[in-house]
């Protein structure tokens, strides 16, 4: 193994050992680091006495100089751990103390070696403690000084450089430099002494640089490692005090802080006491109260003077004294055990005011007992019992059964009153049914929808659920009765499976009767119904059938309407030419007949004598084609305006209107005979105007056609024509051939020469035109020289 | 036929022929001492309400009784009688439908628009000059009018 090897092993263990250290836990580690510490300073200086390893010809490391410097890495490496004025303060002590030992130590041996020559023939031996003692002394400063250094150097290095990479790097350069310096320095002193062991000791300023670079590279590592714990470190003017205070007067100082702390700490507890919402008092063995807070006072209505002179037990009330609760608190405390219970306490104005007690022992004589004044909860749970009581009143007043069931158990936990009504069996009588209630009561029809439709239901109903069902259930009496079930979860297990089920019940027993009955009704009418519509449908087929035939119709009947209306309006217009052609007529066509008339008679008139008589009588007979003209035109604007003149159909007596007509034409017959007959002329409808028209026409013609007849008679009259009745004109004159009887009636046509009997040939026409407005007929029968019969029918009076 | 002159009779006419006629059935029985004659309805209607030719006319001076025709030019019978009738200076004035229509409307307006008699002119002379006369006689000598 060359020496080499054998040196950086050396390395490994001193560089390696301070990382195992850093790992410790707190206590350990630093123990750990004090004992490493000190052995290096135990060997330091011993090693560099007795060996020096040629590293290369020009360097060599002694031993002294590996066991500083690995003390050195060591030391700075557990201070910046540490982060602890302390810790370096601790080192620098150990370090000086451990030299002071050396120091003696070395003295002693090199002092016997002094004086026992055989123990140490060269004396040798002596020389090297001698030394020894030197470079302790020597070292032990120097070390101060350099973990001084490091640690100055190192905050200042810290304040101005952030990144780890570089502070490190620094760092390391510095701790190099120093140990370099210690490699200056130290030789430069110990040379003045002995310079033969300088060689040994040295090993030169290169051997030096070699090994704090190697000591270094640790330092770098950890640096970067553990640069998390590098956050803050000392303060040096306090380090320095610290380092030279005296232990007694920290000790003071130390007792004093500690008082300080006791007194706040004091403070905060008896503010926390004072301040509490609690009332708390402190009882001696008596029950009389040491201490009492602010709120234990104001609980029971007394000041602290007057509370710390009572004794509490006295303040219980007389039946809490007597309670189970008590006697078990008293129980529990006699054991040591902390106890809570509930008493009404005796207030100073006499009044007992409800508390919660906590009793706790403290120590020997002493009971910490806590009050919370419960007036407020029992406010609320003395309300609460009202309202239950509500409830249970409300409940038992409700017709519908409300009741509590157990579906695991399958058991009723709650049901009013009611249920009595409604099933005929007490609440008792039910609770004593156990876990077959339902099978026992429900229809087994219903039952069966139950277990299968109902219960399921149960399970998977969330708790706004409402179900409802409907059921049977037999009454004591054996009568089923119908209810009608709405309920919803009550109580979960712990696992969130329904326990139980709330449930209001009504019964429904009528409500489904009469809904029985109604279903019934309805079904009756509805067969009604569809027999009726059965037959109303036929009627509607037949109606559909009409309609569509009507539908025929009124195409016709339109397509007729418009062909009508189109008549209607050619007939307007010929209606209104016609007007205008009566009154032209009647206006215009009479003035030049007046002149031919009126001038043939002036020209009679004024000039008759100078006339030859033959043109008399042709003046005369132009006066009279003027006057026959003048008839003429009269008798057709009658028969025109027949078919305007207004029509009122009225009551009227034909034998009065014949006998107005008789009167008139009265002058017509003078000069001959005439037997007029009149039979009976009932009453009948129709206009009385026209009506006498068609008289004078009918009774002017029978007397004009008998004018040459002897025993001239005429008849009017009313009786049965064939299978009808008819009014008549009767005459025995010249009758007329029946063979032109057809145009007897038409306008103009005359059966007889003017020459025999005058007239216009109108009055027959206005005759039928009179009777065919009136809804009537008229026609004629004769014989030529025997007569002639005018009949003609009028509605009777009661046909309208 | 002077301005002056008292008329008594006003003859509205257009055919020549029947104002002959009547004039001369009215002098045969002395009655044609003051006729005017107007030969249309507007003329009728200056005369009457003294207008147009007839502005001098004084209107307090109407004529005794007006002969109407109805079938007249420009402005008929008809229309004529409703100015009449319906202006109060002249509503009093007696008016004689004397026309050769005898058909029933024609009646009945006139008689609505207050026409004091209505006269078909008959077409045998003899009864035409009769009816003149009765007419000449009643409205000149028998009617008492007004004031």
């Amino acid at each position: 193994m060359s020496v080499l090897t054998l040196f950086g092993i050396q390395i490994l263990i001193f560089a390696v050992f301070p990382f195992f250290m850093a790992t410790l836990r707190k206590g350990l580690r630093a123990a750990g680091f004090y004992i490493i510490i000190s052995i290096y300073l135990l060997i330091g200086g011993f090693l560099g006495s007795i060996y020096s390893l040629p590293v290369t010809e020009t360097i060599t490391i002694s031993g002294g100089n590996l066991a500083y410097g690995a003390l050195m890495a060591t030391a700075v490496l557990f201070v910046l751990i540490e982060k602890d004025i302390s810790v370096l303060r601790n080192v620098i002590r150990l370090v000086f103390w451990v030299n002071v030992f050396k120091v003696l130590f070395f003295t002693t041996i090199s002092w016997a070696l002094q004086n026992e020559a055989v123990l140490n023939p060269n004396n040798t031996a002596f020389a090297v403690f001698r030394s020894s003692v030197l470079f302790t002394i020597l070292g032990g400063a120097l070390i101060i000084l350099e973990l001084f250094l490091f640690v100055l150097i190192f905050e200042q290095l810290k304040k101005r450089i952030s990144n780890i990479f570089v502070l490190a790097i620094l760092y390391n350069l510095v701790f190099v430099l120093v140990l370099c310096l210690d490699g200056v320095l130290f030789p430069a002193i110990a040379f003045t002494f002995n310079p033969q062991l300088v060689a040994i000791v040295i090993g030169g300023v290169r051997g030096k640089l070699f090994m704090a670079t190697a000591y270094s590279i640790p330092i770098l590592i950890f640096l970067v490692v553990f640069h998390k714990r590098l956050t803050e470190f000392v303060d040096l003017p306090l380090l320095l005090k610290d380092l030279w205070s005296a232990p007694k007067e920290a000790l003071i100082e130390e007792i004093q802080h500690k008082q300080q702390e006791l007194e706040k700490s004091e403070k905060n507890y008896r503010t926390l006491f004072e301040e509490s919402t609690v009332g708390i008092m402190v009882l001696n063995e008596q029950n009389i109260p040491i201490d009492v807070n602010k709120r234990a006072c104001e609980i029971l209505g007394y000041n602290s003077a007057e509370l710390l002179s009572i004794n509490a037990a006295s303040l219980i009330h007389e039946e809490d004294l007597e309670s189970k609760d008590h006697h078990a608190a008293m129980e529990h405390l006699r054991k040591g055990e902390s106890t809570q219970v509930e008493y009404r306490l005796r207030k100073k104005d006499g009044d007992y005011v409800p508390v919660e007690l906590s009793t706790k022992i403290l120590d020997e004589g002493r009971f910490l007992n806590v009050l919370r004044d419960i007036s407020e909860r029992k406010r609320i749970e003395n309300a609460l019992r009202d309202t239950q009581a509500f409830n249970v009143k409300m409940l038992n007043t409700s017709p519908d059964v409300v009741y509590v069931y157990d579906i695991v158990d399958q058991v009723n936990i709650y049901s009013n009153v009611s249920i009595a009504t409604v099933l005929g069996y007490s609440v008792d009588d039910i609770q004593s049914m156990g876990n077959t209630i339902v099978k026992d009561l429900m229809h087994p029809d219903d039952f069966q929808t139950y277990a299968a439709e109902v219960v399921p239901k149960y399970q998977v109903a969330a708790d706004d659920d409402l179900i409802e069902h409907q059921y049977r259930m037999r009454h004591k009496n054996g009568e089923w009765r119908w209810l009608l079930s709405r309920e919803s979860i009550f109580l979960r297990q712990a696992h969130g499976s329904p326990r139980q089920i709330f449930g209001l019940l009504t019964d429904i027993t009528e409500r489904v009767q009469a809904t029985d009955k109604l279903a019934q009704q309805q079904e009756e009418l509805e067969l009604t119904i569809a027999k009726r519509t059965r037959a109303l449908a036929d009627q509607v087929a037949e109606r559909e059938e009409l309609n569509d035939a009507l539908g025929n119709l009124l195409e016709d009947f339109q397509s007729a309407y418009v062909s009508l209306e189109n008549t209607t309006n050619q007939l307007y217009d010929a209606n209104a030419e016609l007007k205008a052609f009566t009154y032209s007529v009647s206006h215009d066509l009479r003035a030049p007949l007046r002149a031919v008339d009126g001038f043939s008679q002036i020209l009679l008139e004024d000039y008759g004598d100078q006339i030859p008589e033959a043109a008399v009588r042709y003046l005369d007979k132009i006066s009279e084609g003027a006057q026959h003209m003048g008839q003429l035109i009269t008798d057709l604007l009658a028969l025109s305006r027949l078919g305007r003149q207004e029509f009122q159909k009225k009551h009227i007596e034909p034998a009065l209107i014949v006998e107005q007509v008789l009167k008139e034409l009265e002058s017509e017959m003078a000069g001959h005979e005439i037997e007029i007959e009149v039979g009976k002329l009932p009453a009948c409808l129709g206009d009385a105007p026209l009506i006498k028209q068609v008289y004078i026409n009918l009774i002017g013609n029978a007397i004009k056609f008998t004018a040459q007849s002897k025993d001239a008679a005429i008849q009017i009259g009313w009786g049965d024509v064939g299978d009808e009745k008819a009014y008549y004109v009767k005459d025995n004159g010249v009758g007329f051939d029946m063979e032109y009887a057809d145009k007897l009636f038409d306008v103009f046509q005359r059966l007889h020469s003017v020459e025999h009997f005058e007239g216009t040939g109108v009055g027959l026409a206005i005759v039928k035109r009179i009777i065919r407005r009136h809804g009537g007929r008229v026609w004629a029968d004769a014989e030529t020289d025997k007569g002639s019969v005018f009949y003609f029918t009028l509605p009777e009076e009661n046909e309208v | 036929m002077s301005e002056t002159k008292n008329e008594h009779i006003l003859l509205v006419e257009d055919n020549p022929n029947d104002e002959e006629l009547t004039l001369r059935a009215l002098h045969k029985h002395n009655l044609t001492n003051s006729i005017h004659v107007v030969r249309d309805g507007a003329q009728a209607l200056e005369y009457i309400f003294c207008k147009g030719e007839y502005a001098d006319r004084n209107i307090a001076k109407p004529p005794k009784v007006i002969l109407l025709d109805l079938k007249l030019p420009k402005v008929s019978g008809l229309e004529v009688l409703e100015q009449i009738k319906t202006d109060i200076r002249t509503q009093s004035i007696p008016v004689v439908v004397l026309t050769s229509s005898d058909q029933h409307p024609d009646i009945q307006k006139s008689y609505n628009l207050g026409a004091n008699s209505y006269i078909v002119k008959p077409i045998d002379f003899e009864q035409f000059t009769e009816s003149v006369r009765q007419i000449g006689l009643y409205w000149l000598l028998l009617n008492q009018p007004i004031g």
